[in-house]
């Protein structure tokens, strides 16, 4: 049994609060479980147990948080202002290498990899 | 299904698929590291009916009678493997008092040995009228703890007593259903729980409880109400006359984890006292509650490791001034001073002579009073399940 909650499809017999964690970005333990006990949810509830009010109101919840698009919206913005300011963190994202002062002569493997301005989230 | 789907690949990919499929070694598994018990194995035993093929034993014999109410009349002097008859049995099983580690499924009849602490049980029972009756059962894993609830069970069920009994404490507060906060605000209500207690309880009691009281039970368990009718059946029995036996096991599991993992709307975590059922149970303990004819019993969980909250509140020890609540519960502690303590112990080499002559005509051993004392001494000094479990993992 499949329960779709904001586009996403989640397994039956996945806990609430773990399926939260898992698909959302931008969702950790911590929001998760408190977004559980304000609408009532106990913790070892599972997916197919979410009746139709209780996904709206899930719903509800999680359309008031910054999370999914707009929080990697907002990263990439915070990312791209760097840049355009000319700081050195805007820089070393444009560069692809460490931005906190981390060495390069050897190590640097992620951020080689992964910073860039338009990085993926 | 596997050949109509197979049916839509190109022929190919077939041939290359069953070539792959030859060509691929099979995976074994890498064992997991632990005490080398293959914990799944014993789950898998515990249900899978393998008691029906057991050998029976014949009752009426020096090895097994049965327990009926008569006895009841006679103090237990003399160890014995008793079996209770099949009525008090349907209920024993519906209050769940047979556990998966007991190794039921060693035994076709669901047979206990009478000892020192059943007779300590059955005065509790007889007293209930006179006097307050509160009892904590303690001892080391595997010692009979849970047998001898049990045993309080079938006895209450023989002299037409209503029991109420929670089978492990522990799902009261892990989680595993709801808590609502009440409409005052003081109590987290818990439904679910509300309603498959209700149901338990009209189940095991069937016989004794009125067409009222099982309508009553009946409203908790449908949608409607179930914790205000399950409330309103508590009252009724605590006003009421009628003999009644609360009782609980893993009482320790309130020690370990004294917050429960529900939450309250404002994520703030629920004290097990503040949950409905715990409380209940609770309130009768430490006698806040009473009824008029009754007794309370309860039994620590060897299962569950927990601090010394307990041990003082039953009066060994005083209370550490430093201690953070999960070091030492001082609210729970004060709830259990006046209780009386059962320390179960293991079975003397007397009570071991009877089990082992019970277990040699059920087929798993060959008795012989060597084996008495060589079992004794490898069980260290006679604990029921060490000694069970010696019996059938390997032959002396």
């Amino acid at each position: 049994m499949v329960t779709n909650i904001m586009g996403k499809s989640f397994r039956g017999n996945v806990l609430v609060q773990a399926g939260l964690v898992q698909k959302f970005f931008g969702v950790g333990h911590k929001t998760a479980g408190e977004i559980c006990s304000k609408l009532g949810f106990y913790p070892r509830m599972r997916m197919h147990q979410l009746d139709e009010p209780r996904i709206l109101a899930l719903t509800k919840e999680l359309s008031t948080l910054k999370i999914e698009t707009e929080l990697r919206n907002e990263i990439l913005q915070n990312i791209r202002i760097k840049h355009e300011i000319g700081s050195y963190q805007g820089m070393r994202h444009a560069q692809g290498l460490p931005v906190h002062g981390q060495r390069t002569r050897t190590n640097a493997k992620n951020a080689k990899k992964l910073n860039r301005l338009d990085r993926r989230i | 299904m596997y050949r109509l789907g197979l049916r839509g690949f190109h022929a190919g990919s077939v041939a290359a698929f069953k070539q792959k499929a030859k060509e691929q070694t099979v995976k074994m598994r890498t064992p997991k590291k632990g005490s080398g018990e293959y914990r799944n194995f014993r789950r898998a035993a515990a249900y899978s009916k393998f008691s029906k093929s057991a050998s029976e034993v014949a009752v009426g014999t020096e090895n097994l009678r049965i327990f009926a109410a008569p006895d009841l009349e006679t103090p237990i002097s003399e160890p014995s493997m008793v079996v209770f008859p099949d009525a008090v049995q349907a209920s024993l099983v519906h209050m769940a008092d047979f556990q998966p580690q007991q190794n039921n499924e060693l035994f076709l009849q669901r047979a206990s040995l009478l000892r020192d602490e059943s007779s300590q049980i059955q005065n509790i029972l007889k007293q209930a009228s006179s006097s307050e009756q509160r009892a904590l059962l303690t001892g080391p894993a595997g010692s009979g703890k849970s047998t001898l609830l049990a045993q309080a069970h079938a006895m209450a069920k023989l002299q037409n007593w209503i029991v109420l009994h929670i089978p492990r404490a522990e799902e009261l507060i892990d989680g595993s259903t709801d808590a609502v906060a009440s409409k005052s605000g003081a109590v987290f209500d818990q439904p679910m729980l509300s309603r498959r207690w209700a149901q338990r309880i009209a189940k095991a009691n069937r016989d004794v409880l009125t067409s009222d009281d099982i309508k009553l039970l009946r409203s908790s368990s449908a949608k409607e109400d179930p914790v205000g009718s399950l409330t309103a059946f508590i009252s009724q029995l605590e006003n009421g006359d009628r003999p009644v036996l609360i009782s609980a096991d893993s009482l320790n599991a309130f020690v370990k984890t004294p917050f429960a993992a529900n939450r309250s709307k404002e994520n703030e975590p629920i004290y097990h006292a503040d949950l409905q059922i715990p409380r209940i149970l609770l309130d009768f303990l430490s006698a806040k509650r009473k009824f008029k004819h009754g007794a309370v019993l309860a039994a620590t969980s060897g299962r569950i490791v927990s601090n010394d909250t307990i041990a003082i509140g039953l009066g060994h020890g005083s209370a550490p001034a430093y201690a953070t609540p999960e070091e030492f519960d001082s609210e729970l502690a004060a709830k259990l001073q006046g209780i009386r303590e059962i320390a179960v112990s293991s079975f003397s080499p007397a009570e071991t002579d009877v089990y082992l002559r019970y277990v040699a005509a059920a087929g798993l051993t060959e008795y012989s009073p060597e084996l008495v004392a060589a079992k004794y001494a490898v069980s260290g000094n006679g604990n029921p399940r060490a000694l069970l479990r010696s019996c059938v993992s390997f032959a002396l």
